[in-house]
């Protein structure tokens, strides 16, 4: 079973909204478990899960499927989205916003109580089997910036907030992901914390859950948590020298 | 005597200050004072007197200097604080509340690291005065605002619990404070800015400073301190951060106390922890601030009459003299004018001198005699200008190098003018910004792919053929559609010769203005340039924006004030917008042409003879894939037939009214790249 450490009541909600069939929006910063919890969903609920990275040159038939020339003649192939319609699987679009607006009104029939997709290559009308659930995701922080949803899509779905978990989970879980110790994690969260007082003033984002994991886990694997911060914690948020320092001397006031 | 008065005021302070000037080393040693009046006096030459600090701008005397490490300094900060941190320069450290002000430089020797160690000390302590609350309560620093003798007991043992703070909360930091108290040049007494020796300290004093600053001589059980000692490990032994603030208060008050019983004054700062300014953020204290400011800066209210009255009268001095609206004569024309007997040539030395100091002193004089622009030359620097050939079409041949064409600076007017265009138009800018927005990328299909989501027929075609032969087909058979910014450039060229002027000119300006402020936002290489000439060997093609300008002032001022005069050699003028254009690394290259009429100059350059020779320039642009599109803005006499003739069918645009340029141009350019 995937681990996931629930911290508010997100797996009621998206439990309740599986069952009453309503399409679901994860939003949060990067790192914080959005993908992890998609999957734990997917174990605990035994449903098939597919998921797509959006980025900006998805097209309709990326999702939907296309004609294909296989030995002289033209063979459909289904894509990811109507894969899961048939097979009543979760359907998760990762990172939605980089997909052009356009082209998620793709999803519009699938996300009301039609839950239909029309294929009009085909001429045919699917229906969605039972099970098949669309899942959405995006980081508010810096994709809202330039990019967003349309108020017609972004309508069409229960929304659950994520954020970091609390000091003492967010420890929890890091100790639990890499096998670290207690205190090991409970100083790699303290310094990742202090990092994000830093988002949007010099670092795009701080550092998230996953990356104080991997630094646990380099860690557990044998190197020495300074050179290990320096891999995730600097090198992997910056390459301004300047705020390179300035997360080094972090690294120092909190490790001593 | 009467009750003293706290703070004194600036004449008094000053006065005071004036009188204990030549205090002696022994003076300053804290002797016990007579009475309240000589402590204030004592108190007031310290408190007002400059910093002894001496800045050496070639930073020979200065350590490290704030600005070397400002950005990680506040980054750091903000790391460890999640504080919204905001660095300014100011000696001794302070904050008014939102922002930190750390001194400009640390005193020399430049020892980077730990120079760098003390600045974070500086700036954490402030931090910590801020978030542990010493600084939130307005009761509070109305108090010690009143009593400087208080305000330093209470500075000295808030620092302890800021110092405590932060070492609990990082193990790193803790290690880096305990060194602080032991860097000499950290550690200087001080009251408000004056230095103050160490030795002959009241020892009442000397518990305060145990873990602040560097402790010399001092007696490890200084007799007299024992209250002072008291207050301090309370403070120190205080169970929590809110204890701790009740304690410093208290034990601040009842200090206070026992000072003014003995007669010590206020005891001395170290230089890093800084010094509270509760004027800074109590707003309603602002005024004595600023008159302690003008105090610090070594301004007085007779300076600062001296100073408006200077600048008043600065108002008053005739500017220099204006420069010559002709060009001066050269050598060659001074000598006509002496052997033809003509005006005498004049002496050189009484000339207006030409060149760039000329044209700055001119336009700094003129712009601060009133809300003018600065001067720009009246007509363009000789440059030399680019040769190009006239097509003569009865001849049938190129009249060689025939043409000159200059590209000088336009003239600059008062950028209200742009600023009027923009304020009268704001809707339509918005309009015309939204819909280029949307012009951003280009959206197309891409054929030849060996994936896309469509089949591209051709390709598909050729690999059945293949396949059908016998032939191992190639598998590029897929399309996309694909959105990517656009690979052009877009020069604007607008008529101005003498007829455009009045309604004309204004419209061609406000068209000018909008369709900039467009093209602002859809961040395409562009540029602007106005035309006329005087004769064949003077075209002038003057530049108001051009491809390298950004929008900036001086740019917005040439847009805002078009002139108009002289004639239209309109081949000339497109075939230096070519080699302009050529230059460019765009793949698409197009050229907007505004004009109210036909090509017509001096000389033969009229009727067909002119629109023979545009129409053969802008033969020649096409064969260099320069799309050439005019709006022309004349009145129609039914005889339009020369346009067509000139720019191509489907390349011009007749505006029956000019009324409607500023609207269509953008929407012309809109249709052309879309």
């Amino acid at each position: 079973m995937v681990y996931y450490r629930p911290v508010h009541n997100e797996v009621q909600l998206f439990e309740l909204a599986a069952k009453m069939r309503l399409p679901v929006l994860l939003k949060g910063p990067t790192g914080c478990g959005k993908t992890r919890f998609v999957r734990y969903m997917a174990e605990r609920l035994n449903r098939p899960l597919i998921t797509v990275a959006c980025q900006e040159d998805l097209s309709a038939a990326d999702l939907t499927g296309r004609f294909t020339l296989e030995g002289g003649s033209t063979v459909w192939r289904d894509g990811p989205l109507t894969t899961a319609l048939r097979q009543g699987a979760i359907c998760y679009l990762d990172e939605v916003v980089e997909a052009r607006p356009d082209v998620l009104t793709v999803l519009h029939p699938l996300t009301d109580d039609r839950r239909s997709l029309p294929l009009e290559r085909l001429g045919e009308e699917l229906h969605a089997k039972d099970g098949f659930l669309v899942v959405i995701s995006y980081n508010p922080g810096y994709q809202s910036v330039t990019k967003e949803l349309k108020e017609s899509t972004r309508q069409r779905f229960v929304s659950l907030s994520f954020d970091y978990p609390p000091e003492a989970v967010e420890a929890e879980i890091v100790a639990a992901e890499s096998g670290c110790t207690p205190d090991v994690a409970k100083r790699l969260v303290s310094l990742g914390r202090a990092s994000r007082n830093l988002r949007a003033h010099g670092l795009a984002e701080g550092a998230s859950t996953r990356l104080m994991v991997y630094a646990a886990r380099l860690v557990t694997g044998g190197l020495s948590l300074p050179e290990a911060c320096e891999s995730t914690l600097v090198g992997s948020l910056t390459d301004d020298p300047e705020m390179s320092k300035a997360l080094r001397e972090l690294i120092r006031s909190v490790l001593g | 005597m009467g009750a003293p008065t706290w703070p004194p005021t600036p004449e008094e302070a000053h006065r005071l200050t004036m009188e204990e000037y030549g205090l002696s080393e022994a003076e300053l040693g804290f002797a016990p004072a007579e009475d309240a009046e000589a402590e204030r006096a004592l108190l007031s030459a310290l408190l007002f007197a400059r910093p002894v600090r001496v800045l050496s701008h070639s930073g020979k005397q200065v350590g490290t200097t704030l600005a070397e490490l400002q950005r990680r300094l506040g980054a750091w900060l903000r790391l460890v604080s999640g504080f919204d941190v905001k660095l300014a320069a100011s000696d001794p450290p302070a904050t008014d509340g939102t922002t930190l002000y750390l001194p400009i430089a640390v005193p020399a020797p430049a020892e980077p690291e730990l120079d760098e160690r003390l600045y974070r000390a500086m700036g954490l302590m402030q931090l910590g005065l801020l978030q542990l609350g010493f600084l939130e309560r307005r009761e509070v620093l109305a108090e010690i605002y009143r009593d400087w003798v208080l305000r330093s007991i209470y500075h000295l043992l808030a620092a302890r619990v800021v110092l405590r703070h932060w070492s609990t909360r990082y193990p790193g930091i803790a290690k880096d404070l305990l060194k602080i108290p032991l860097v000499e040049k950290a550690g200087e007494l001080r009251v408000n800015v004056t230095p103050v020796p160490r030795d002959g300290l009241p020892e009442v004093f000397i518990p305060f400073y145990s873990g602040l600053t560097v402790n010399l001589n001092w007696p490890k059980q200084p007799p007299g301190g024992a209250e002072t000692a008291a207050a301090v490990a309370a403070v120190d032994n205080a169970p929590s951060i809110e204890a701790a603030k009740l304690v410093v208060l208290g034990r601040a008050r009842s200090l206070r106390q026992t000072f003014a019983r003995l007669r010590v004054g206020a005891p001395p700062i170290p230089w890093w922890i800084g010094v509270i300014r509760p004027e800074w953020i109590l707003a309603d204290l602002s005024r004595d601030v600023a008159y302690e400011t003008a105090w610090m800066k070594g301004t007085s209210r007779t300076m600062e009459l001296l100073n408006e009255a200077m600048a008043r009268n600065a108002k008053k001095i005739p500017l220099p003299p204006q420069p010559s609206p002709e060009r001066p004569k050269g050598l060659r024309e001074r000598l006509k004018d002496r052997l033809l007997g003509g005006p005498p040539s004049p002496d050189l030395a009484k000339m207006p001198a030409y060149g760039p100091a000329r044209d700055e002193a001119q336009a700094k004089a003129a712009a601060a005699a009133a809300d003018q622009p600065p001067a720009s030359p009246a007509r363009p620097e000789d440059d030399g200008g680019a040769a190009y050939d006239e097509w003569d079409h009865q001849a049938g041949v190129y009249k060689v190098n025939h043409t000159r064409v200059f590209t000088p600076e336009a003239p600059a007017g008062a950028l209200s003018s742009y600023q009027k265009v923009v304020t009268a138009n704001a809707q339509a800018i918005a309009r015309i910004r939204r819909r280029f927005e949307a012009l951003r990328v280009e959206e197309r299909w891409q054929g030849g792919l060996q994936d896309g989501p469509e089949i591209d027929l051709d390709r598909a075609l050729i690999a059945y053929a293949d396949l059908v032969a016998g032939q191992q087909p190639r598998e590029d058979y897929y399309r996309r559609f694909v959105r990517q910014r656009r690979d052009l450039c877009v020069m604007t060229l607008v008529d101005l010769t003498g007829s455009t002027q009045g309604q004309v000119l204004h419209m061609e300006q406000e068209a000018l203005i909008l369709f900039a402020e467009g093209l602002r936002v859809l961040g395409l290489p562009h540029s602007f340039y106005g035309f006329n000439s005087e004769a064949p060997d003077r075209c002038n093609l003057w530049r108001l924006k051009g491809f390298e300008d950004g929008y900036d002032e001086r740019t917005l001022r040439r847009l805002g004030s078009l002139r108009a005069g002289g004639a239209t050699r309109m081949g000339a003028f497109l075939r230096h917008a070519g080699s302009i254009l050529a230059r460019r690394p765009e793949g698409r290259r197009v050229l907007i042409l505004l004009s109210d009429g036909k090509p017509e100059d001096r000389g033969e350059y009229r009727g067909r003879y002119g629109v023979l020779d545009a129409a053969m320039a802008v033969r020649e642009l096409a064969r260099d894939n320069v799309q050439v599109h005019t709006i022309s803005l004349r009145r129609s006499d039914g005889d339009d037939a020369w346009l067509g003739e000139i720019f191509g069918p489907g390349r011009t645009l007749s505006l029956q009214s000019v009324d409607l340029l500023p609207e269509r141009l953008p929407e012309l350019f809109r249709g052309l790249i879309k």
